[in-house]
């Protein structure tokens, strides 16, 4: 599977073909599946999907943070800034973490250790990458801390995890990955265990700590709400693999994969009339249970014959669009599907 | 979690509740009395621990005002050698437990982050010093040797007890190390040295410490038996153990030359066995059976 795209002129962050692999008791599982991608300095990638389709695994790969029995295959490539990450020392990869490219998790209530106080936690930070005394980290954790908004910062740093909403344990966490400047946030699911007014504030944060200091953002998310809001660009995937990408506006005006449209369908609009939401039937298929056409089809409303025998490539579409679909060749079906539906 | 209170640095919690509890303050006071009264032992005590102070005349004579627990067989003062001996043996204990609570929190720390087929050697042999009575491993090891100086006797009970701390250790840090904030501290770059001891040596602290000041108790009650034995501390140096053992041949027609230090050895391993029950609820509050 090479991708023939052409590529982007010096991005930030770089994935080709990547592959994890899992040993299991079923046997070998391929959770990601040749995911490539590119982030140029700069911008946001949004990547979406249900649950279960690789986009977290995809996340800790970039800094790999792959454990056993998990294994990035050979053949993956990952360039960080000129750099390939999957050949790094552990030393060096340790440099990268959290002061180049820094992630934030999902689960603020388990991602910040329950034992040190918030300030504590942020300076530990400080301390792993720059030279200085401790009260020094502690300053600029406690700056830290009211750059991302929370107010008394200088008694909040003193307080631990428990004694904070989940809000401003989220702030903490956005704290622990800005404090060193990074120039990628990788950011998995930030506002997902938030509630929604919260989460509008979070991401208006994360936004401009990123415009601010020019960096790029990998921003994993099932809310197509939040992509819209914040990235310039989208990747959708699907069963381990990228299933169709395009920027922003593009993709909201003409998805072109039948699952993206399904997403879209999915999502409920303001100011329209109370009604079912539109779902996709069925689930996401476990790695080890997908089949050898398109991963798709057995919930795709257009499906015929060629697509559980076949899979599709990811097929090039011009200005920054792919989808991988038999579609893109057989346009026809798509009026067809249509007009079948319709009589 | 049955640690957090305590690695969260919240000690005023901890003590607050010790201190709330009747049994556990108890127990403190007559621990604190008892260190102080070995410690203060050579001020207080009113003859030499070896000296013969008459051997014709003084003979297993009963307690009276000038001997307030009477003497023994030698015609030596049992108070000032209870009052030596406990220093040996209290020395002897919390030394042995220190060197206990050092190689088990670490060989449990190494073998809960070790990958699987070397984390399995270290538990087997874990397995196989749990498997052997730790008495007749005591004994074994002891009668091998020609002399047991106190170093060696503390050495070797040390290096006897280690194995439940250390797969005590080893359960909770593998508990742990798949935690969130364990990956995301490592997703900042944390050194694989920082993950052990900031992120996962905190949180076996807490049973650790509870399971070290129970073994305290247990050690004492060893080394009282190894030493009534002969195998111990060797006379004339006093322990509570051989001054029992010094007494045990006329426990009918002077029972006090035993009962003093018996006595002093069962109060403090009773205070300290509710000393590390006080601690374990205060740690673990949600422990606790319901009143």
């Amino acid at each position: 599977m090479t991708d023939t795209r052409t590529p982007m002129s010096d991005p930030l962050l770089s994935l080709r073909d990547v592959r994890v692999t899992f040993r299991t008791a079923d046997g070998l599982i391929t959770p990601v599946d040749g995911v490539s991608f590119d982030i140029a300095r700069g911008e946001t990638l949004a990547l979406v999907g249900e649950s279960g389709c690789g986009k977290s695994l995809t996340a800790l790969t970039i800094l790999r943070l792959i454990d056993a029995p998990g294994r990035i295959e050979p053949g993956s490539r990952i360039l960080f800034d000129g750099r390939d990450v999957l050949t790094l020392g552990d030393k060096e990869l340790r440099g990268i973490r959290g002061k180049q490219a820094a992630m934030i998790f999902q689960e603020p209530m388990t991602a910040l250790n329950p034992v040190y106080s918030a300030g504590e936690q942020i300076a530990e930070v400080v301390r792993t990458h720059a030279d200085g005394s401790r009260s020094a980290a502690w300053d600029r954790a406690v700056a830290m801390l009211g750059a991302v908004g929370i107010p008394s910062p200088e008694i909040r740093a003193k307080q631990f995890p428990h004694q904070l909403s989940g809000g401003m344990r989220q702030r903490v966490m956005i704290a622990m990955a800005l404090v060193m400047n990074p120039s990628l946030l990788i950011a998995d699911e930030p506002t997902t265990a938030l509630d929604v007014t919260i989460q509008a504030q979070l991401l208006d944060l994360l936004r401009e700590a990123q415009q601010a200091r020019g960096a790029s953002m990998l921003l994993i998310t099932h809310d197509l709400g939040v992509v819209a809001e914040s990235a310039q660009r989208v990747a959708v995937m699907y069963a381990g693999q990228i299933v169709e990408e395009a920027p922003v506006t593009t993709l909201f005006a003409a998805p072109q994969h039948p699952y993206t449209q399904g997403l879209m369908a999915a999502m409920p609009r303001a100011g329209t009339r109370r009604q079912r939401l539109t779902t996709i039937p069925g689930t996401v298929p476990p790695p080890g249970a997908w089949p050898t056409g398109c991963r798709f089809a057995d919930r795709c409303a257009y499906a015929w014959s060629r697509c559980t025998t076949e899979a599709p490539p990811l097929h090039q579409l011009g200005d920054g669009r792919s989808s991988r679909c038999h579609l893109v060749t057989e346009p026809e079906r798509r009026v067809a599907q249509i007009a079948g539906a319709m009589a | 979690m049955t640690s957090i209170a305590l690695a969260s640095g919240d000690w005023r919690v901890i003590a607050q509740r010790l201190r709330t509890d009747r049994r556990s303050l108890l127990a403190g006071a007559v621990l604190a009395a008892m260190i102080a009264l070995v410690l203060l032992g050579p001020l207080l005590s009113p003859y030499r621990p070896y000296e013969q102070l008459d051997i014709t005349h003084l003979v297993h004579a009963p307690p009276s005002a000038e001997h307030l627990l009477g003497t023994d067989s030698y015609s030596r003062d049992v108070l000032s050698r209870v009052l030596s001996g406990g220093r040996v043996s209290l020395a002897v204990a919390t030394s042995a437990v220190l060197i206990e609570v050092l190689v088990g929190v670490l060989w449990g720390l190494a073998s809960g982050l070790a990958g699987r087929g070397i984390d399995t050697l270290m538990m087997r042999i874990v397995d196989a010093g749990l498997s052997v009575p730790r008495v007749l491993l005591l004994l074994a090891l002891l009668a091998a040797m020609p002399s047991v100086p106190v170093w060696l006797l503390v050495l070797v009970l040390g290096l006897t007890g280690w194995f439940g701390t250390a797969r005590l250790v080893r359960g909770e840090v593998r508990t742990i190390r798949g935690a969130d904030y364990v990956l995301a501290a490592r997703a900042l770059g944390a050194t694989p040295a920082r993950l052990a001891l900031r992120h996962l040596l905190p949180h076996a602290l807490g049973p650790v410490l509870v399971a070290s000041t129970l073994a305290v108790g247990q050690v004492i009650v060893l080394e009282a038996g190894l030493s009534w034995l002969g195998i111990g501390v060797q006379p004339p140096q006093p322990s509570w153990g051989n001054i029992i053992g010094d007494g045990y041949e006329f426990i009918a027609s002077a029972p006090w030359v035993s009962l003093g230090p018996g006595f002093c050895l069962v109060l403090v391993v009773l205070a300290v066995s509710a000393l590390g029950d006080g601690l374990r609820d205060a740690l673990a509050p949600r422990q606790l059976p319901r009143t």
